[in-house]
């Protein structure tokens, strides 16, 4: 006679909390999200644009932005955005009081872009960021209206403001207005500056990189451009890098070198933005004296 | 679905489109005026175009015009800045005139601005090319130089007397070692609308450009910050003929502005265009994260299902062959 089973109902107990325990865990995992599509391995930057320079003199500065893909992205974009501090000028001739949005709404360009460009369809980016410089931390925000890119041509994408960044410590403000390229001057167009031996700069950048994995695309100002390099007018439009079907795991790199006489006479700044999939994902706001 | 049901997803897409329909809607076409370092005056001239119903901005700071001269509204750009100060600004920023004038755009230019060597602008916008000046002299009670008609161009010329004295403490010309050049360009049809009586130099010039675009350059209009002078703006600003002479030649230029009617007409296309490919990269992206997260699914279960049959079998081979009894040893 088949001798009949029996079996522990300790044992039923283990294995019941092994199955739901493992589906929990299982589970989830599946619905972990990944906080950001990117994750920024290097960020470089002179924190102090020419150190030693005189208006007479050029140094040269190294800009290094690098990142790797955490997933699988349609399109990776970063876009630089290149600003300088001025006073700003307010609607209503004082600072108004209140948020940081109240008093960046009050500044004129400001205001009068989001009249001029409210649409339905491609409107403005207003960003919170966070920067630093020397030992203050600032709270800010930033404007962007691609709808100026849109109309503009990129050739002109050194004089045509399109970006803005205000930032709060305290009640101390500091404003910021600017390009959407790498740094001022990228096709040249120097008023009023003596050039180091008379020798006019075709561009503010001597050379930039922009690497994803292995390969490299390089860019020169050089007169005479070296073989396998492109010229610096050439370079991706309103320093906006694209980079399509990416890869988990693919790494980026842009790397420039400023060499210019022109020094913005207060400070100035990057902003950096990484857009995944049409999605702003990391800013990062490098503050430089 | 019930009929209810179907009526809110309804009544939601109609007020989308409403809402984007009423978003969509074409801008004012607007005039720019920048005087640089002179707000005041630039409001003076704002408010003479304003009198004919054109809206009109002031650009205060340089940033406002680097901010604005691009937008599809702007159907004229008036540049009477007379700063040296604001020179350097509009060197600098004079390719992205040029590039709105080739564009088809439309620009007024006074003075030193439509007359001064400003990187190109005095050659291709303004086809003045002014390396001299003539001084303006005591009319009839009024400082500054007497306008005789010259072209006719009806939508400028047409409301203005044949002659007429306009406030100025000098004008610029083209000149050579021959004497003056006349003004020209290889880039369209060029009218001298109005000459300086004594010595012909052309003071009023109308340019269109071939393929769209115009300017209307004033080189004289050369006046002074200083209240007491005899040639301070708020004496040009308040003078009827150039305030007629202002306002036609905006509405000229404007009706005229290639750029603007082009850009005007397609505008709510183009942002629909620019607003769909934002969309579908986004949309791309989604798909793309949805499909990784269901790989990444797919991939879970597999492993809890494959750990699932491995602990079976452990159960199976080891733990339940223990409890049916000690195993018994064969002899």
């Amino acid at each position: 006679m088949r001798e009949r089973l029996r079996v522990d109902s300790s044992l039923v107990s283990i294995m019941l909390i092994v199955l739901i325990s493992s589906a929990l865990v299982v589970f989830s995992l599946a619905h972990e999200k990944i906080e950001s599509p990117v994750e920024l391995l290097k960020n470089v930057f002179p924190k102090k644009l020419f150190s030693e320079a005189s208006v007479t003199t050029t140094e040269r500065m190294g800009f290094s932005f690098s990142l790797s893909a955490r997933r699988d992205m349609k399109l990776l974009e970063v876009q630089y955005a290149t600003l300088v501090q001025v006073e700003p000028v307010f609607v209503t001739g004082a600072r108004p009081e209140g948020s940081l949005e109240e008093i960046a709404q009050g500044i004129l360009p400001i205001r009068a872009l989001l009249d001029e460009t409210e649409n339905s369809y491609v409107p403005y980016e207003a960003i919170e960021v966070k920067a630093s410089y020397r030992n203050f931390t600032f709270d800010g925000l930033f404007y962007d209206f691609p709808l100026v890119r849109l109309y503009s041509d990129p050739d002109t994408s050194g004089q045509v403001y399109t970006s803005f960044l205000i930032l709060r410590n305290g009640t101390d403000i500091i404003y910021l207005e600017g390009i959407s390229d790498f740094f001022l001057n990228k096709l040249g167009g120097f008023v009023g500056v003596e050039f180091p031996g008379g020798k006019e700069l075709r561009s503010a950048i001597s050379s930039l990189r922009i690497r994803r994995n292995e390969n490299m695309t390089s860019y020169s100002s050089a007169v005479e451009v070296p073989d396998g390099w492109k010229d610096i007018a050439e370079t991706p439009p309103f320093g906006r890098v694209t980079f399509a079907d990416v890869l988990r795991n693919d790494t980026f790199s842009v790397d420039f070198t400023v060499e210019t006489p022109k020094r913005p006479q207060k400070m100035s700044a990057h902003v950096i933005r990484v857009i995944a999939d049409g999605k702003v994902c990391e800013v990062a706001v490098n503050l430089m004296e | 679905m019930s009929g209810r049901a179907h009526i809110v997803p309804v009544a939601g897409i109609i007020l989308i489109l409403l809402y984007a329909g009423c978003h969509a809607e074409e801008p004012q076409p607007v005039v720019l005026v920048y005087a640089g370092r002179l707000p005041g005056y630039a409001d003076a001239l704002a408010g003479i175009i304003n009198e004919t119903g054109t809206r009109t901005i002031v650009a205060r700071c340089d940033t406002l015009l680097r901010a604005l001269a691009n937008l599809p509204q702007v159907g004229c750009i008036v540049i009477p800045a007379l700063n040296p100060s604001d020179f350097d600004f509009l060197r600098e920023f004079a390719p992205v005139l040029q590039r709105h004038f080739e564009e088809g755009g439309s620009v007024v230019g006074l003075s030193a601005a439509c007359s001064m060597d400003l990187k190109g602008m005095a050659t291709t916008i303004f086809p003045i090319h002014g390396n001299a000046t003539g001084k303006g002299k005591n009319v009839e009670g009024v400082y500054g130089s007497t306008y005789v008609l010259s072209d006719v161009l009806e939508e400028i010329t047409g409301g203005l007397p044949r002659e007429f004295v306009i406030t100025q403490s000098d004008y610029t010309y083209q000149s050579s070692q021959a004497g003056p050049v006349p003004p020209s360009s290889d880039v369209g049809k060029l009218s001298i609308l109005y000459r300086e009586q004594s010595t012909g130099i052309p003071l009023v010039v109308a340019l269109e450009r071939d393929g769209g675009g115009r300017s209307v350059s004033l080189p004289g209009c050369y006046v002074a910050v200083v209240e007491r002078l005899p040639f301070h703006w708020g004496k040009l600003v308040g003078q009827p003929e150039f305030k007629e002479l202002l306002r036609r030649s905006v509405a000229w230029a404007m009706a005229g502005s290639e750029r603007h009617d082009r850009l005007a007409q397609s505008r709510e296309q183009s942002l629909k265009a620019e607003a769909e490919r934002m969309s579908r990269i986004a949309e791309v992206g989604e798909q793309s994260q949805a499909r990784s997260r269901q790989r990444r699914l797919v991939l879970l279960v597999g492993l809890w299902a494959a750990g699932l049959v491995f602990q079976f079998f452990l159960v199976i081979r080891f733990i339940i062959p223990r409890m049916r009894g000690p195993i018994k040893l064969r002899a």
